[in-house]
């Protein structure tokens, strides 16, 4: 009998995901889909708004990003007041960009420490009730601590140069509206062990270690799980280095030939398009060049790692080196390996914040520029889940008159589609039961690319998943939920 | 970036809930409010959703306070004691008190003693204005709290949480322990 199994909400992602899986008469896959159920909303609620309050405005759209909200927001509007990327202050720059790798690191930590290890390090057949965050507290102690203080440092780092842990004012069109104290920078560069920044770069290291020997311990499930070739896009610094905050866009397929070869994101429309279809809210977006059908790519660490020709800070480029070498220079399209991009990422954003703290621009006074309005601007950054793009058009009384976003996740879409599909395929096609243990695969495959549902959708802190099993006549037969 | 102190006492209010959601922002306004009183004895810190590095900051007090808005009851606002819970809902980005205190005590073998101040909210979609309604609960609770929290500071914590109670509890069922807290806020 034809059966479909539904997956809602998706656990340990943000927002409210929903998987179906149909079944046919053989108890083959005939449909897996990753669907979002509820629409965001927010590019009609920022309509009439005057353009200076975009920066703090979007931060609202996501409790788990809001950072990369703010500058995507504010780099919009830099261009909106007539101040080029490369027109802002050394000052203003860098202070931008230490609030961005700040987010990077606590991201990027939440996720690996708290979000993924206890797949990795429990199983995925482990019981649910040990496969959390509490279990890997009781068991690995350090580990946890390491995620805590990881997290920590780089919420201090937000608050210190966007003024808040929460709705930060720090970017302001043209500019910032602060930058760091010596007593400030002082702090996380000379406070007693954990909480300067060496020690952190050290514990970002070791997490690096941690995976190669999971790795090394779990070869052939983190090589092949959900492992499908793709294209790859995101932004690179002009001359190809690794770059979270600004840059070009560039695009690879799976063999690493490149697609869009560092254009001005300001035309992104001229490269991108976006795909509705009738089963979700969340839009697909795909690649013109290439088509709806070939076009579609993934965004996030993977994508950075396989677009960029280099990291810009020696410790994570000896990692990025050990990295490509295991797919002997290829992109690495291996889904779990993400984890390992993100760690090597995780490391760069740590060496990065180290610079930047010793450099004498972060405590400087030349904040803001002006320049002449424009009624039109993009913004664009590295979000921790891959790219973000922001993009208004204003009229001349100031107020929003156009608003449309593109989130990591939303860029991310198919990915998702093409794991859940690639999962079902593999451990519930033909299987005469569903077990916790399948149904939590699907979950790991999707969250291999930490989607943020609230962006992509409205709720903050709301994940529901549920997977839901149909038969060929469409009657539900099996539903789990979590 | 290190807690304030009061009489040697160390006291966390904490409001979660996202402002831009209309009445779940309940939480971030009653932090705003309290910074607006320049009360210096207190920490105060706002955010979308508790995190797990907020157990190195419940393990730096003695009391927390958790101010959240809630989705039902007919109570303008509610207080429950907190008991760590080894329960695995943070399998999300959302991490309950309960989870959050069990983890302070795993990781930082500390126990404050944590409340939830639950203020009643109706509206919870796009929005950035407080309902009238939820308003009028706000300023309900704040009231109650700055009452508790003279207290604290003059008697100690013990006998303040004792007196915090019946100021929550005069009309109808005590504390809302089963009120629904909202997921997420």
């Amino acid at each position: 009998m034809a059966r479909k199994i539904t997956i809602e909400p998706v656990t340990r992602v943000e927002g409210h995901g929903k998987v179906t899986i149909h079944l046919d008469d053989e108890g083959r896959v005939s449909q897996a889909r990753f669907h979002v159920v509820e629409f965001r909303g927010f590019e009609r609620f920022v309509q009439g708004r005057p353009y200076w309050e975009i920066p703090v405005l979007v931060q609202r759209l996501c409790g788990i990003c809001p950072v990369s909200h703010h500058l995507a927001g504010a780099k919009a509007m830099d261009i909106i007041a007539g101040v080029p990327p490369e027109k802002l202050t050394p000052t203003a720059e860098k202070i931008r960009r230490l609030m961005h790798y700040g987010q990077m690191l606590q991201s990027h930590a939440l996720h690996f420490f708290h979000l993924a290890s206890p797949d990795l390090l429990f199983g995925f057949d482990a019981d649910p009730a040990l496969r959390n965050i509490i279990g890997v507290a009781k068991f690995h102690r350090e580990l946890a601590v390491h995620g805590v203080i990881l997290r920590k440092f780089g919420q201090e780092i937000i608050k210190a140069t966007a003024g808040k842990r929460i709705h930060g004012t720090g970017a302001i069109p043209g500019g910032v509206n602060k930058s760091l104290t010596p007593e400030e920078r002082d702090y996380f560069l000379k406070s007693p062990a954990p909480y300067n920044i060496d020690t952190i770069i050290d514990w970002a290291q070791e997490a690096i270690e941690v995976f190669k020997k999971l790795h090394q311990e779990n070869k052939d499930v983190l090589d092949n799980f959900a492992a499908f070739p793709s294209n790859h896009l995101s932004l690179v610094r002009k001359d190809g280095a690794l770059d979270f905050y600004h840059g070009v866009l560039r695009a690879v397929d799976a063999e690493g030939r490149k697609i869009l070869n560092d254009v001005d994101y300001q035309d992104y429309l001229k490269y991108i398009g976006e795909e509705v279809r009738p089963w979700s809210y969340m839009k697909f977006p795909y690649l013109k060049k290439l088509g709806k059908e070939k076009g579609w790519y993934r965004v996030g660490p993977i994508a950075r790692l396989n677009t960029c020709d280099y990291i810009p800070s020696p410790r994570a480029q000896q990692e990025f080196e050990i990295y490509k070498a295991y797919t002997g220079g290829k992109p690495n399209n291996m889904t779990l390996h993400s984890h390992w991009a993100r760690l090597i990422e995780l490391l760069h954003a740590a060496e990065v914040i180290k610079d930047l703290l010793n450099d004498p621009d972060i405590t400087g006074s030349k904040l803001v520029k002006k320049g002449k309005k424009q009624l039109e601007g993009v913004g664009l950054v590295e979000a921790p889940r891959g790219t973000l793009f922001h993009h208004y058009r204003i009229n001349k009384d100031d107020q929003v008159t156009m608003a449309n976003l593109i989130v990591s996740t939303t860029n991310n879409n198919e990915a998702y589609n093409q794991a859940v599909r690639w999962v079902a395929d593999k451990y519930i096609s033909e299987k005469p039961e569903i077990t916790e243990g399948m149904l939590n695969r699907v979950e790991v495959a999707i969250r291999a690319y930490d989607p943020c549902l609230s962006c992509a959708t409205h709720a903050l802190g709301q994940m529901p998943l549920e997977v839901d099993l149909y038969d060929a006549k469409g009657q539900l037969i099996d539903s789990k939920r979590k | 970036m290190s807690p304030r102190k009061d009489r040697g006492l160390r006291i966390l209010i904490f409001g979660i809930g996202n402002p831009a959601r209309q009445d779940d922002g309940l939480g971030p306004a009653f932090i705003s409010r309290l910074e607006k009183a320049r009360i210096h004895s207190l920490t105060l810190e706002a955010d979308y959703q508790l995190q797990v590095e907020d157990a190195l900051l419940f393990s730096e007090h003695q009391l927390v306070v958790v101010v959240d808005a809630i989705k039902s009851g007919r109570k303008p606002f509610v207080v429950k004691r907190i008991e760590p819970a080894e329960d695995s809902s943070f399998t999300t980005h959302h991490l309950s008190p309960e989870a959050l205190l069990y983890l302070t005590q795993i990781l930082y073998e500390r126990s404050p003693e944590v409340w939830l101040l639950g203020i009643r909210g109706y509206k919870f979609s796009l929005g950035e204005k407080l309902s009238p309604k939820a308003r009028a609960n706000f300023d309900q609770a704040y009231k109650c709290f700055i009452k508790f929290l003279k207290i604290v500071t003059t008697s100690g914590l013990a006998s303040a949480i004792i007196d915090f109670q019946p100021l929550t509890s005069s009309r109808g069922k005590r504390h809302g322990a089963k009120e629904k807290r909202i997921a997420g806020s």
